[in-house]
């Protein structure tokens, strides 16, 4: 469209340009025009020169007053005068020129017959004067000089009619030209009001496309002067906080803000008046018409030639409160963690207290036992003769519970220790550990009938001394309680490996255990058998927990009441790629 | 003169029963004793009550750890640093095994370091043992 606006006024300048000089050629042919009418006037002037000129000389010799003849010799000059005249007018038609040279010569041979006619008249009286005039030789040269004098006409005459029609040629092209310019001058008028008129109808619908979104729009919109109060909002700002559209455009927007964001608010304006920075995320709160405070989040830039700020903003209240609650949650935790660490802090105190209770009773507890020990036997020695058998048997008993009170203590610290010491996690050779632990226990198996199978067992991470004493419970145990067997048959061995753990298991043939008591078998001091049946502590099978508890692993039992026990550890393999391995 | 085996113990009843386990291997040498830490110094450093002492060093010293005043840790790192002294052979006779108390005596340069059994037999055996290895069958550094 544009394009076709700037085809046309280019056409219309061609067409002014045109038209120019075609003007310009209608001039030239209207001053030819001219001219050659010029020439046609000066042929007549000299014609009517001459005529006077002969009349004057006639008058003269008529007359022959001497008054009558300076006209004559002025008419004389200027006939010469009109030829040269003539001359020059067509100095550039050769034609004409040599008509104007015949002319000349001709008048120049009438001029001498009259001065002749006029001397005569002077000289020898009217008759003579008359004489001469009548051999008609002055007519004559008057006839060539009017022959001339009209061929000159004539032949101007054509030219004439010539340049008449090239002027009228021209007049028309010039006609044309400016028909042409005014027609498309009246297009491009035409055509750029139809633009227009486009123009105007698509930006209406633009802009009434704009308005039909920010109306619609549940963000707020809004432009605002330099002065603090808003020029336009959008319906969601009425939508959001209550407050009547007017109301909104009638005060400064700071009479809704929150009194604590004025500042904040006020700072942030006056820097976009100053820089017009885009502002992304500054946020306030703007008052609701009920009197809570709603959370908007804006973006606005600034126009500072038109002294204007365009924003939009977005409610944020709801996330506000989910950070305000997350923040709250955080402080609570916080506040737990703290004082989940002063409760550590306690505990590992109370742990502290408990170790050195612990290490009181080791050395306390023993140093009494001890001595009961020993001087119940050096009274043994010393009054041994004295006693009958009820007081050896008293002694007896009372170095019996002496034992048991040592092991007793022994198990405890044990038990104790392992809460508190550093466990490793190195992979250990089971197969090793075991070994050592039979060697302890050989006696009693070569002394009794025993048939000890010891399998092939896996490697595992974990406390190779722990595992020692796991396994020298377990061992024991089993020992035990098969004493009552004829042939005791204990087997240690491991179960098909897993990925994650392996299983090792100590079986017997011994008492076993009623299931239904199975959770019992791992509490402190609980026992399912009493001391006059099978002696013990009640805290072997509690160290054994412990101690894989803290390996990671887990420890559980099967057994019925007469058909032996079965006692299981699960612990990590040494490296998950020796479970893969294997399997 | 032999030289003697002390005995710091402030324990009445375990001094009893240590020297009547002691005397059961029929040693030639004497037995010195001091009841705490304080007491052991004074005999070592021949002064106070020990001043006119005219024994040599002894041959062993059975040291208990936990005694009032002047405990076993402190005697044994008061010897260990002196050099007229550290090199009389010092053996811990205490009821804790205590890992710490290991460590510790150990690192101070202890020579051995026994638990005191709670069954009497077993404790004579080891009164027994240890004196026998350091009056008779350990050689003692030069005087």
């Amino acid at each position: 469209m544009v394009g076709g606006l700037v085809l046309v006024s280019l056409a219309i300048g061609v067409t002014l340009v045109l038209s120019s000089r075609a003007a310009t050629i209608q001039l030239q042919m209207g001053s030819r025009v001219t001219h050659a009418l010029e020439v046609r006037e000066a042929t007549h002037l000299l014609r009517v020169g001459l005529g006077d000129m002969e009349r004057i000389a006639r008058l003269y010799v008529i007359t022959g007053d001497e008054s009558d003849l300076p006209p004559f010799y002025e008419a004389v000059g200027a006939n010469r005068a009109q030829l040269a005249h003539i001359g020059v007018l067509t100095r550039d038609n050769p034609v004409q020129r040599s008509r104007v040279r015949e002319v000349a010569d001709l008048m120049t041979r009438r001029e001498a017959r009259l001065d002749l006619v006029i001397a005569t008249r002077r000289a020898r009286g009217f008759e003579a004067a008359r004489a001469e005039v009548l051999t008609r030789i002055g007519f004559r040269l008057t006839d060539s000089i009017g022959a001339g004098i009209r061929a000159m006409r004539s032949t101007e005459d054509s030219v004439l009619l010539t340049r008449q029609d090239d002027w009228i040629a021209a007049a028309r092209r010039t006609q044309r030209f400016q028909l042409l310019t005014g027609a498309l001058v009246i297009i491009l008028v035409a055509a750029t009001m139809v633009m227009l008129a486009r123009l105007t109808a698509a930006r209406r619908r633009a802009q009434e496309e704009r308005e039909r979104i920010i109306t619609l729009s549940e963000d707020l919109h809004c432009i605002a002067g330099f002065d603090g109060r808003f020029r336009m909002v959008n319906p969601a700002w009425e939508r959001m906080l209550g407050h009547p559209l007017e109301e909104l455009l009638a005060r400064p927007f700071v009479d809704f803000l929150h009194p604590d964001d004025i500042a904040p608010t006020n700072a942030t304006y006056e820097q976009q008046m100053r820089e017009g920075k885009l502002v992304i995320d500054f946020a306030n709160r703007y008052r609701h018409r009920d009197g809570s405070y709603r959370w908007l989040q804006w973006r606005a830039i600034t126009r500072q030639k038109e002294g204007l700020i365009y924003a939009t903003a977005r409610d944020i209240t709801s996330l506000r409160e989910a950070e305000e609650e997350r923040r709250r949650n955080e402080e609570h935790t916080k506040q737990l963690n703290t004082e989940l660490e002063q409760s550590v802090e306690e505990l590992s105190a109370v742990n502290e207290e408990l170790e050195a209770f612990s290490y009181s009773v080791s050395h306390d507890l023993r140093a009494p036992l001890r001595h009961i020990s020993g001087f119940s036997n050096l009274l043994e020695r010393h009054a041994g003769g004295v006693l009958d058998e009820k007081g050896k048997r008293y002694l007896d008993t009372v170095r019996g519970a002496v034992t048991h009170m040592g092991a007793l203590i022994d198990d405890l610290l044990t038990f104790s220790r392992i809460g508190r010491s550093d466990v490793r996690a190195d992979p250990v050779r089971l197969d090793d550990v075991v070994r050592a632990t039979v060697a302890e226990v050989e006696e009693e198996v070569a002394f009794r009938n025993v048939r000890l199978d010891v399998r092939p067992l896996p490697v595992v991470r974990g406390d190779a001394g722990l595992l020692k004493v796991v396994l020298a419970n377990l061992l024991s145990n089993a020992l035990k309680y098969t004493r009552p067997r004829a042939e005791a048959r204990i087997e240690v061995g491991t179960d098909a490996p897993r990925e994650d753990r392996v299983v090792v298991f100590v079986r017997d043939n011994g008492v076993g255990f009623d299931m239904q008591y199975a959770g019992k078998l791992f509490g402190v001091f609980q026992r399912l058998h009493n001391d006059d049946q099978f002696e013990g502590t009640g805290i072997g099978l509690a160290t054994v927990q412990r101690i894989i508890h803290r390996l990671k692993g887990r420890v559980w039992a099967e057994g019925a009441v007469d058909h032996g026990a079965t006692f299981y550890i699960a612990l990590p393999p040494a490296e998950p790629a020796l479970g893969k391995e294997a399997s | 003169m032999l030289r003697p085996i002390l005995v710091v113990e402030d324990s009445a009843a375990d001094m009893e029963l240590t020297l009547e386990a002691l005397k059961e291997i029929n040693l030639a040498n004497p037995v010195a004793t001091a009841r705490d830490g304080a007491e052991a110094l004074d005999y070592l450093y021949r002064r106070g009550k020990h001043a006119g002492r005219d024994e040599a060093h002894p041959l062993v010293v059975l040291l208990d750890l936990k005694m009032p005043k002047v405990d076993g840790l402190e005697v044994l790192r008061i010897v260990k640093a002196d050099p007229s002294l550290q090199v009389i052979p010092i053996v811990i006779l205490t009821s804790s095994k205590e890992e710490r108390d290991l460590v510790e005596t150990y690192r101070l340069g202890v020579n051995a370091y026994v638990v005191k059994p709670v069954v009497f037999a077993d404790f004579v055996r080891a009164v027994k043992e240890t004196g026998q290895f350091w009056a008779a069958i350990n050689e003692p550094p030069p005087l």
